[in-house]
Protein backbone atom coordinates (compact mmCIF):
# COMPACT_ATOMS: atom_id res chain seq x y z
CA UNK A 1 0.00 0.00 0.00
CA UNK A 2 0.97 3.37 -0.80
CA UNK A 3 2.02 5.93 1.86
CA UNK A 4 1.42 9.83 1.70
CA UNK A 5 4.58 10.12 2.08
CA UNK A 6 6.10 8.01 -0.49
CA UNK A 7 3.82 9.97 -3.00
CA UNK A 8 4.52 13.54 -2.20
CA UNK A 9 6.65 15.33 -4.90
CA UNK A 10 9.84 15.63 -5.33
CA UNK A 11 9.75 19.21 -4.69
CA UNK A 12 8.76 18.86 -1.06
CA UNK A 13 11.00 19.09 1.63
CA UNK A 14 9.78 15.75 2.79
CA UNK A 15 9.72 14.16 -0.71
CA UNK A 16 11.94 11.31 -1.59
CA UNK A 17 12.63 11.14 -5.27
CA UNK A 18 10.06 11.61 -8.29
CA UNK A 19 8.88 7.81 -9.23
CA UNK A 20 8.63 7.21 -12.80
CA UNK A 21 6.84 4.06 -12.56
CA UNK A 22 3.23 3.36 -13.40
CA UNK A 23 1.01 1.08 -12.11
CA UNK A 24 -0.77 -1.35 -13.32
CA UNK A 25 -1.67 -2.43 -9.44
CA UNK A 26 -1.51 0.42 -7.15
CA UNK A 27 -1.90 -2.02 -3.92
CA UNK A 28 1.12 -3.87 -4.91
CA UNK A 29 2.94 -1.69 -6.89
CA UNK A 30 2.83 -4.11 -9.76
CA UNK A 31 3.69 -2.16 -13.37
CA UNK A 32 1.78 -2.93 -16.77
CA UNK A 33 5.28 -3.88 -18.32
CA UNK A 34 5.75 -6.56 -15.39
CA UNK A 35 2.48 -8.54 -15.84
CA UNK A 36 3.17 -7.93 -20.30
CA UNK A 37 6.34 -9.56 -19.62
CA UNK A 38 4.98 -12.30 -17.39
CA UNK A 39 1.87 -12.76 -20.07
CA UNK A 40 4.54 -12.95 -23.27
CA UNK A 41 6.79 -15.56 -21.21
CA UNK A 42 4.10 -18.05 -21.06
CA UNK A 43 4.33 -17.85 -17.01
CA UNK A 44 0.46 -16.70 -16.80
CA UNK A 45 -2.67 -17.07 -18.70
CA UNK A 46 -5.62 -15.93 -16.28
CA UNK A 47 -6.41 -13.35 -13.53
CA UNK A 48 -5.40 -16.07 -10.53
CA UNK A 49 -2.12 -16.98 -12.28
CA UNK A 50 -1.26 -13.04 -12.70
CA UNK A 51 -1.85 -12.50 -8.67
CA UNK A 52 0.01 -15.42 -7.61
CA UNK A 53 3.08 -15.24 -10.15
CA UNK A 54 3.36 -11.09 -9.96
CA UNK A 55 1.51 -9.99 -7.14
CA UNK A 56 -0.43 -7.96 -9.04
CA UNK A 57 -4.31 -7.55 -8.08
CA UNK A 58 -3.57 -9.21 -4.61
CA UNK A 59 -4.54 -5.55 -3.18
CA UNK A 60 -8.29 -4.12 -3.87
CA UNK A 61 -8.73 -5.98 -7.10
CA UNK A 62 -9.68 -2.65 -8.73
CA UNK A 63 -7.12 -3.09 -11.37
CA UNK A 64 -8.24 -7.66 -12.88
CA UNK A 65 -10.16 -5.53 -15.94
CA UNK A 66 -6.76 -3.78 -16.73
CA UNK A 67 -5.28 -7.44 -16.10
CA UNK A 68 -7.58 -9.11 -18.11
CA UNK A 69 -6.74 -6.76 -20.90
CA UNK A 70 -3.30 -7.00 -20.79
CA UNK A 71 -4.02 -11.04 -20.87
CA UNK A 72 -5.80 -10.23 -24.05
CA UNK A 73 -2.94 -8.30 -25.46
CA UNK A 74 -4.45 -5.18 -25.48
CA UNK A 75 -2.40 -2.22 -23.35
CA UNK A 76 -3.97 -1.97 -19.49
CA UNK A 77 -5.62 1.53 -20.66
CA UNK A 78 -8.81 1.51 -22.19
CA UNK A 79 -8.62 4.92 -23.99
CA UNK A 80 -11.52 6.05 -22.13
CA UNK A 81 -12.63 9.87 -21.02
CA UNK A 82 -11.69 8.99 -17.81
CA UNK A 83 -8.21 6.69 -18.05
CA UNK A 84 -5.85 8.22 -15.50
CA UNK A 85 -3.00 10.00 -16.88
CA UNK A 86 -0.45 9.78 -14.08
CA UNK A 87 1.74 12.20 -15.84
CA UNK A 88 -0.59 15.07 -14.92
CA UNK A 89 -2.97 13.58 -12.70
CA UNK A 90 -6.22 14.23 -14.80
CA UNK A 91 -8.77 11.99 -16.69
CA UNK A 92 -8.11 11.39 -20.05
CA UNK A 93 -10.78 13.60 -21.45
CA UNK A 94 -9.28 16.74 -19.59
CA UNK A 95 -5.41 15.90 -20.23
CA UNK A 96 -3.15 17.89 -22.25
CA UNK A 97 -0.08 16.16 -21.64
CA UNK A 98 2.43 14.50 -23.59
CA UNK A 99 1.70 11.53 -22.37
CA UNK A 100 -1.80 11.23 -23.30
CA UNK B 1 -27.11 -2.57 -9.25
CA UNK B 2 -24.99 -3.34 -12.78
CA UNK B 3 -23.60 0.41 -13.68
CA UNK B 4 -22.25 1.55 -16.97
CA UNK B 5 -19.08 1.08 -16.68
CA UNK B 6 -17.88 4.75 -17.85
CA UNK B 7 -19.55 5.84 -14.82
CA UNK B 8 -17.85 3.45 -12.58
CA UNK B 9 -14.50 5.19 -13.84
CA UNK B 10 -15.70 8.46 -13.84
CA UNK B 11 -16.62 8.04 -9.76
CA UNK B 12 -13.05 6.29 -9.37
CA UNK B 13 -11.36 9.40 -11.01
CA UNK B 14 -13.40 11.49 -8.61
CA UNK B 15 -12.20 8.82 -5.47
CA UNK B 16 -8.93 9.51 -6.60
CA UNK B 17 -8.69 12.99 -6.16
CA UNK B 18 -11.09 12.97 -2.75
CA UNK B 19 -8.23 10.18 -1.49
CA UNK B 20 -5.77 12.60 -2.96
CA UNK B 21 -7.19 15.83 -1.08
CA UNK B 22 -8.13 13.84 2.25
CA UNK B 23 -4.03 13.44 2.64
CA UNK B 24 -2.91 16.57 1.30
CA UNK B 25 -5.28 18.74 3.42
CA UNK B 26 -4.25 16.50 6.61
CA UNK B 27 0.07 17.13 6.22
CA UNK B 28 -0.82 20.98 5.59
CA UNK B 29 -3.06 20.85 8.88
CA UNK B 30 -0.47 19.13 10.84
CA UNK B 31 2.33 21.66 9.68
CA UNK B 32 0.22 24.80 10.08
CA UNK B 33 -0.18 23.56 13.70
CA UNK B 34 3.59 22.64 13.78
CA UNK B 35 4.09 26.43 12.88
CA UNK B 36 1.32 28.05 14.85
CA UNK B 37 -0.98 29.11 12.39
CA UNK B 38 -3.72 27.30 14.44
CA UNK B 39 -6.43 28.51 12.08
CA UNK B 40 -5.35 27.58 8.79
CA UNK B 41 -4.77 24.27 10.73
CA UNK B 42 -8.54 23.96 11.83
CA UNK B 43 -9.32 24.84 8.12
CA UNK B 44 -6.84 22.44 6.71
CA UNK B 45 -7.81 19.87 9.09
CA UNK B 46 -11.98 20.02 8.53
CA UNK B 47 -11.53 20.28 4.65
CA UNK B 48 -9.30 16.91 5.08
CA UNK B 49 -12.69 14.90 7.20
CA UNK B 50 -14.92 16.61 4.55
CA UNK B 51 -12.88 14.79 1.96
CA UNK B 52 -13.38 11.91 3.88
CA UNK B 53 -17.05 12.09 3.75
CA UNK B 54 -16.83 13.34 -0.20
CA UNK B 55 -15.05 9.49 -0.66
CA UNK B 56 -17.78 7.92 1.26
CA UNK B 57 -20.48 8.83 -0.44
CA UNK B 58 -18.42 8.04 -3.58
CA UNK B 59 -17.01 4.72 -2.88
CA UNK B 60 -20.94 4.26 -1.99
CA UNK B 61 -22.40 4.78 -4.83
CA UNK B 62 -19.60 2.85 -6.80
CA UNK B 63 -20.40 -0.10 -4.60
CA UNK B 64 -24.53 0.43 -5.52
CA UNK B 65 -23.25 0.20 -8.97
CA UNK B 66 -21.63 -3.24 -8.85
CA UNK B 67 -18.54 -1.50 -9.38
CA UNK B 68 -14.76 -1.59 -7.39
CA UNK B 69 -13.93 1.83 -5.76
CA UNK B 70 -10.10 2.33 -6.90
CA UNK B 71 -8.99 2.99 -3.23
CA UNK B 72 -5.04 2.33 -3.54
CA UNK B 73 -4.67 4.96 -6.41
CA UNK B 74 -3.69 8.37 -5.87
CA UNK B 75 -2.67 11.51 -7.57
CA UNK B 76 0.74 13.30 -7.01
CA UNK B 77 0.38 14.89 -2.85
CA UNK B 78 1.28 18.20 -3.33
CA UNK B 79 3.00 19.69 0.11
CA UNK B 80 4.07 22.74 -0.13
CA UNK B 81 6.37 23.50 2.14
CA UNK B 82 4.77 27.39 3.48
CA UNK B 83 1.32 28.07 4.12
CA UNK B 84 0.73 30.24 0.76
CA UNK B 85 1.94 27.45 -1.50
CA UNK B 86 -0.35 25.00 0.57
CA UNK B 87 -3.48 26.89 -0.36
CA UNK B 88 -2.55 27.76 -4.26
CA UNK B 89 -1.89 24.15 -3.75
CA UNK B 90 -5.35 23.56 -2.46
CA UNK B 91 -6.60 25.80 -5.13
CA UNK B 92 -4.94 23.47 -7.91
CA UNK B 93 -5.86 20.34 -6.40
CA UNK B 94 -9.82 21.79 -5.98
CA UNK B 95 -9.54 22.87 -9.70
CA UNK B 96 -8.45 19.40 -10.70
CA UNK B 97 -11.45 18.12 -9.05
CA UNK B 98 -14.01 20.34 -10.44
CA UNK B 99 -12.95 19.76 -14.16
CA UNK B 100 -13.06 15.82 -13.63
CA UNK B 101 -16.55 15.81 -11.91
CA UNK B 102 -18.14 18.33 -14.80
CA UNK B 103 -16.46 15.67 -17.43
CA UNK B 104 -18.17 13.03 -15.29
CA UNK B 105 -21.74 15.30 -15.17
CA UNK B 106 -21.41 15.36 -18.71
CA UNK B 107 -20.71 11.68 -19.04
CA UNK B 108 -23.61 10.83 -16.20
CA UNK B 109 -26.49 13.24 -18.90
CA UNK B 110 -25.01 10.67 -21.70
CA UNK B 111 -25.89 7.42 -19.92
CA UNK B 112 -29.41 8.78 -18.25
CA UNK B 113 -27.71 7.96 -14.68
CA UNK B 114 -29.52 10.90 -12.28
CA UNK B 115 -28.09 9.49 -8.69
CA UNK B 116 -24.10 9.67 -10.21
CA UNK B 117 -25.24 12.99 -11.64
CA UNK B 118 -26.12 14.23 -8.48
CA UNK B 119 -23.81 13.23 -6.38
CA UNK B 120 -21.18 14.75 -9.10
CA UNK B 121 -22.97 17.93 -9.45
CA UNK B 122 -22.54 18.25 -5.31
CA UNK B 123 -19.14 17.47 -5.42
CA UNK B 124 -18.37 20.31 -8.08
CA UNK B 125 -20.28 23.01 -6.00
CA UNK B 126 -18.33 22.00 -2.82
CA UNK B 127 -14.80 21.69 -4.61
CA UNK B 128 -16.00 25.50 -6.30
CA UNK B 129 -16.64 27.10 -2.78
CA UNK B 130 -12.69 25.17 -2.00
CA UNK B 131 -11.31 27.30 -4.54
CA UNK B 132 -13.18 30.30 -3.92
CA UNK B 133 -12.10 30.34 -0.31
CA UNK B 134 -8.25 29.46 -1.39
CA UNK B 135 -8.78 32.55 -3.84
CA UNK B 136 -10.01 35.02 -1.37
CA UNK B 137 -7.20 33.64 0.91
CA UNK B 138 -4.51 34.29 -1.79
CA UNK B 139 -6.34 38.16 -2.56
CA UNK B 140 -5.85 38.78 1.39
CA UNK B 141 -2.28 38.24 1.30
CA UNK B 142 -2.02 40.48 -1.62
CA UNK B 143 -3.60 43.10 0.05
CA UNK B 144 -2.59 43.43 3.39
CA UNK B 145 0.98 41.10 3.10
CA UNK B 146 1.93 37.72 4.07
CA UNK B 147 2.78 38.68 7.21
CA UNK B 148 -0.26 40.62 8.35
CA UNK B 149 -2.53 37.62 6.43
CA UNK B 150 -0.17 34.89 8.65
CA UNK B 151 -0.48 37.28 11.89
CA UNK B 152 -4.15 36.26 11.87
CA UNK B 153 -4.04 32.91 11.66
CA UNK B 154 -2.31 32.26 14.56
CA UNK B 155 -5.36 31.89 16.44
CA UNK B 156 -5.87 30.02 19.56
CA UNK B 157 -4.28 26.38 20.00
CA UNK B 158 -6.98 23.27 19.46
CA UNK B 159 -5.79 20.43 20.10
CA UNK B 160 -6.40 17.76 17.75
Amino acid sequence: MQTAVSMTVATCRFAPAAEAEVFLCHCARVAESVVSSAVTLGEVTSVEEVMEVTGAGTGCRACHCRIQRVLSGLPAKCGGRFDWCHQCGCIGAICRCEAA
Amino acid sequence: MKGNQEVIAALNAGLTIELTAINQYFICAKMCKDWGLNKLASHFYAESIEEMKHAEEVIDRILYLDGIPEIARYDKILVGDNPKQQIQDSHTLESRGVATYNEGVRLCLERGDSGSRDLMERMVVESENSIDWAETQLDLINRVSLERYLAQQIGESVEK
